[in-house]
């Protein structure tokens, strides 16, 4: 199958419908598929992915706490003008409201399996681990075996070591440490900058098995690239559930209604239409009429749905109450998700994001506040896809975290810097959680004494695990071939382990 | 016009010509279209033929925040040339800052008065070039108010737009000065109260500025060209411009900087003192240094070292800094291509991009960095004037939403009710919020990060654009939601103007009661025709301007004795609207060309 010929297809279907109308039938395969890779499937999976934007500092998130470990981490972070370091487990919370030290220490986990001390950390027997203190619900889940950790996750083109990195002769993934390009690059799982995204060339794959392929890939929060194929687009809808609305009907019968009654036609094709040979106003013709086509049938749908909205999270900093900008997004996932039957759908991936990861100063109080959200978004989350959606969903759904990059374990006064390797966090019934599913890196920065072999300057990690590994492995749970599989990771072949193991 | 003023439109109409004559011609990683993007015939000196009013209109889309018939018939009038050297004689337009300062006095809300401020200098600044320009370089030099720190005061951010329309025809490296000292970019970037390391603790120098000021607003990622393309090794791989070392030289250099203070000293790293001095001078003076924070290690960054030193040094270094970002070859093309996207086509050819970046690198008298001359050179290219370039399907830009809000409110003279009582000096065109999704996904310098609303590399995947290569990066903030509640929003707009509604008035703040198109409306053809002309220069599709026809006939004039002239307006009014509106709501419009 090429481009253009999907292109065409596409755009004849486009044409299709605006000729007909706003009557137009809504089967209408917007995201048509090369039989041959269809899919058979009786069964319903998703992929939703919360993605950090701004490059969410792990090692405040994730922390190992044996002696070794935790002497590094405070020699790094308890200095500066605002510290950034978190208190040891079992510290107490003890400060008013408002105050840092209200937040208590970090909250203890065991992973199933022992991690080993890697080469730069002494110690003997297993390492130890802890969660920062927002991440409550997240503890128990992991506790629980619903939530698994991948350690020192980051784009890499092959496996890079300190030597090969500094030696400024192995080839690195482009532009390390840049927002827009690793944000590519989580995205694409290709280590350069690349026009598709792998959740949604994995929906490439599935879309024709789905009745409405239109609704094989959904965002909430703009911009990305994640779930956008080939073939298959990224359907945008709002999250706002106080209007409850997901997609934003085009509502100009309520101004000029006149203009439906009399004569539709003389409308529709007015913003359907390219009208011209410019390729922009083409393309945002086809954008149009894919909306137009859509918003009814989604809002019927969910407008019946029954899926309660999550509360408002605490922000420990401060006391005060908020709604929740990821718990909202996953809110709309979950009407998505209990609305599968009626689309007909068997195979889905989401895109959920938030911004404000890029703690360059301020941390402690702004990641706080993050971490809550996250914690009560997955928590709301993981309830509703037990209880709320009339079947329990969980062993069908995957959520998983992404972010741009980690950030150096260095302060500069009061934040972090961009760096490249980061922990990331996968739930679901599907998941086997409780355990962390790579080698916890050793941490600390390299001053007079210490030569940190996992580090480079400023104390950031070397991925040791690709991108392209950690979303093979979800791939794989998904249903995606292993050819396949190879086909979207181009650099995965260049790993050992194609699949991490932390999928059932 | 007077005579000097001719001459200089001829000659630059001259050099221009030449310019492109044996410039390239084809396009990076596209079949070069057929049209006259690959046909040097046209590059023959044009005789300055006066442009045509469709002509001066697509100009001032270009140029402006919208054509009017004043401004149609100024171009008219001096030629394409000189209305530029006209708008660059005009004296700045009043300032942002004050005006926040008296909204905010008045209770306002900071956001919206932020709006205002916008909206009323598009709508009246006599500057107009000056104000698309400053508005052109808050993309590029972007703070923005959703970062909560910064959003929390809006006045200091109408200064940081002031100190953009300070610079905005003036010198680069001034404006790349101002805009690095400026206490809100230092607050956004968090150079503000950047530390020297510690090598003790390992503690390093904040590298947010020093990162973004490379990577987005001088040089870019990758080592260019003259002509903007990427410099490729000997395995075809682009060449990385910077590595993260070149980033940790050039933090320290920006290092010890916090709020203005007279005396700044121990006391005052840290702790600004509110009521010390003139409410909102330490908000937009230039930050001050204070050189015990700042370091006096080496500091290597872009093949450039300043030596470690015993005294610190932060004027000295800074200027070496930023001296070697504006002289970088870099900064010439990658400034030129992100001005030409702003301004005209998303996808400018290498030879475009060639030849503003080489009056980027000398104007003529041998100085570099003069906005003016670039901002002439890009206008007057004839990649942006040729009328051949209109029909190339590759040419032209995505408008963006503030620009079809500026456009509307021009070209048809709305004006805000709340300015016409209070007057020029007082509040005016009172505006809501304008970002969110389900209005126009837009807000000045709100943008969601330090990338903009959009990248200036996007290309929205799976398209037409995305198969040939090419880019557009105003797509980016286009999806299902977002272009229905444009289309959701404009239809108020065009109906029943924009903002809040005053008390006991009928409409919102700014309206325009269309008398000039109403005065046309019995007549169709005649009424599309001037939609056509004020807000697509003439260029709409024979199958567009029938739909819209056809449209405004299905609105009937009421005719008989007990008809009302009230009656009659509003039919009339109503052609109008529905003629407007579904321009406003056509991709022909949307695709700038």
């Amino acid at each position: 199958m090429t481009l253009n010929a999907s292109r065409r297809n596409f755009l004849q279907h486009a044409s299709a419908f605006s000729a007909l109308g706003a009557a137009a039938p809504l089967g209408i395969n917007l995201s048509l598929m090369n039989s041959a890779v269809a899919q058979t499937t009786s069964d319903y999976k998703a992929l939703v992915c919360v993605f950090l934007l701004g490059g969410s500092d792990t090692a405040n998130v994730v922390l190992p706490t044996d002696s070794d470990s935790w002497g590094r981490y405070i020699a790094a972070r308890n200095v500066g003008s605002a510290p950034i370091a978190l208190a040891p487990v079992g510290a107490s919370a003890s400060g008013p409201l408002g105050s840092l030290s209200a937040l208590g220490g970090v909250l203890p986990i065991g992973p199933k399996t022992a991690q080993a001390f890697p080469a730069g950390t002494r110690g003997t027997g297993a390492r130890s681990f802890a969660l920062h203190p927002s991440l409550s619900r997240m503890q128990g889940l992991f506790n629980s075996g619903q939530l698994a950790v991948v350690p020192n996750v980051g784009s890499l083109t092959s496996p890079t070591t300190k030597a090969q990195y500094t030696s400024r002769l192995w080839k690195v993934p482009k532009a390390l440490f840049s927002h827009s390009d690793q944000q590519n690059q989580w995205q694409t799982g290709v280590p350069e900058n690349a026009p598709y995204g792998w959740a949604g060339l994995m929906g490439d794959l599935f879309a024709s098995g789905n009745s409405t392929p239109g609704f094989t890939s959904i965002a909430t929060a703009t911009a990305s690239i994640l779930v956008s194929g080939r073939t298959v687009n990224r359907y945008q809808v709002g999250y706002d559930y106080a209007r409850k609305t997901a997609a934003a009907p085009i509502n100009y019968t309520t101004r000029f209604p006149f203009l439906f009654q009399n004569s539709v036609a003389s409308v529709v094709p007015v913003v359907t239409r390219g009208g011209s040979n410019s390729l922009i106003a083409k393309d945002y013709a086809s954008i149009v009429a894919r909306s137009m086509q859509t918003e009814q049938v989604l809002n019927s749908a969910l407008s019946g749905s029954t899926v309660a909205p999550p509360g408002s999270y605490t922000n420990p900093i401060d006391g005060r109450q908020s709604s929740n900008l990821i718990a909202t997004q996953l809110h709309a996932v979950a009407q998505f998700i209990q609305a599968r039957s009626q689309f007909g759908i068997k195979r889905q991936v989401f895109y959920v994001g938030i911004f404000g990861f890029d703690t360059h100063s301020n941390q402690l109080a702004v990641q706080t506040g993050l971490m809550a959200q996250l914690d009560h978004a997955l928590g709301y989350f993981y309830d509703t896809l037990k209880q709320g959606l009339g079947t329990d969903m969980t062993n069908n759904v995957t959520t998983f975290t992404m972010s741009d990059f980690g950030r150096t374990l260095a302060t500069n006064g009061d934040g972090t810097d961009h760096g490249w390797g980061s922990h990331q966090f996968v739930m679901g019934g599907a998941v086997k959680g409780g355990d962390f599913y790579n080698q916890f890196p050793t941490i600390g920065i390299d001053l007079v004494g210490f030569d940190n072999p996992d580090a480079i300057s400023g104390g950031v990690l070397i991925p040791t695990v690709a991108v392209s590994q950690y979303a093979a492995t979800l791939g794989a749970w998904f249903g995606v071939a292993p050819g396949d599989l190879k086909n979207i990771f181009p650099t995965l072949g260049n790993f050992n382990q194609t699949n991490l193991g932390f999928m059932a | 016009m007077n005579t000097v003023s001719k001459l200089k439109m001829l000659s630059s109409g001259l050099v221009i010509a030449l310019a492109s004559c044996g410039g390239g011609t084809s396009k990076t990683g596209t079949s070069a279209p057929t049209s006259a993007a690959s046909n040097p015939v046209v590059a023959a000196a044009p005789a300055p033929v006066p442009p045509t009013e469709n002509e001066a209109s697509r100009f001032l889309t270009q140029a402006t925040y919208g054509a009017t018939d004043a401004e149609i018939a100024s171009v008219m009038a001096m030629g394409y040339a000189g209305w530029i050297d006209d708008q660059i004689a005009t004296a700045p337009s009043s300032k942002q800052m004050p005006y926040l300062v008296m909204r905010n006095k008045q209770g306002g809300d900071g956001m919206e008065s932020l709006g205002e401020a916008f909206l009323r200098q598009a709508a009246m600044g006599p500057d107009q070039l000056r104000l698309r320009m400053t508005f052109a370089l808050s993309h590029i030099f972007v703070i923005s108010g959703v970062d909560g720190q910064v959003g929390y005061r809006s006045a200091p951010m109408a200064g940081y737009w002031d100190t953009l329309h300070a610079s905005a025809l003036g010198n680069f490296r001034t404006l790349l000065e101002t805009v690095s000292m400026h206490p809100e970019m230092g607050l956004y970037l968090s150079s503000w109260l950047s530390d020297k390391g510690n090598a003790q603790t390992g503690q390093q120098p904040d590298e947010n500025f020093a990162r973004e000021v490379m990577q987005l607003m001088t040089i870019g990622i990758y080592k260019l060209n003259p002509d903007g393309s990427r410099q490729l090794d000997g395995l075809g791989n682009p060449i990385a411009a910077y590595s993260h070392d070149d980033v940790a030289g050039l933090a320290k250099v920006f290092t010890g900087y916090y709020f203005y203070s007279p005396n700044p000293n121990e006391q005052t790293w840290g702790n600004y003192c509110f009521g010390c001095l003139p409410i909102f001078d330490f908000d937009i003076l230039p930050m001050s240094a204070y050189p015990n924070h700042h370091s006096t290690l080496e500091k290597t960054f872009l093949g450039t070292t300043i030596p470690a030193s015993t005294a610190p040094d932060p004027t000295g270094d800074l200027k070496i800094a930023l001296d070697t970002l504006f002289n970088h070859p870099n900064t010439g093309p990658f400034i030129a291509r992100r001005l030409i996207k702003q301004f005209v086509t998303s996808n400018p050819s290498p030879a475009y991009i060639k030849r503003v970046a080489a009056v980027f690198a000398d104007n003529g008298s041998g100085t570099r960095g003069d906005l003016a001359a670039v901002i002439k050179a890009i206008l007057l290219d004839r990649e942006a004037r040729d009328a051949a370039f209109i029909q190339d399907p590759t040419f032209g830009k995505l408008r963006e939403p503030m620009l079809r809000l500026t456009g509307w409110m021009r070209a048809f003279e709305a004006v805000s009710q709340t300015q016409v009582k209070n007057g020029p000096d007082g509040a005016g065109y009172l505006t809501h919020r304008l970002d969110s999704n389900d209005r126009f996904s837009q807000q000045p310098l709100f943008a969601p990060s330090v990338f903009d609303f959009w990248r200036a590399d996007f290309s929205p995947p799976n398209s037409l654009l995305s198969a040939q290569g090419l880019e557009a990066p105003e797509f980016q903030i286009v999806d299902e939601l977002s272009l229905t509640g444009y289309m959701n929003t404009i239809g108020g707009v065009v109906r029943d103007g924009v903002g809040p509604t005053p008390l006991n008035a009928k409409y919102a703040d700014i309206h325009t009661e269309y008398p000039k198109e109403t005065a046309l409306a019995t007549d169709e053809v005649k009424l599309v025709a001037r939609v056509n002309k004020m807000l697509m220069a003439g260029q709409m599709s024979d199958a567009l301007r029938q739909d819209l026809v056809t449209a405004v006939k299905q609105v009937d004039i009421p005719a008989g004795s007990s008809i009302t002239a009230d009656q009659i307006n509003e039919a009339l009014k109503l052609r109008v609207h529905v003629a407007v509106y579904l321009t406003m709501i056509s991709p022909e419009y949307l695709a700038q060309r």
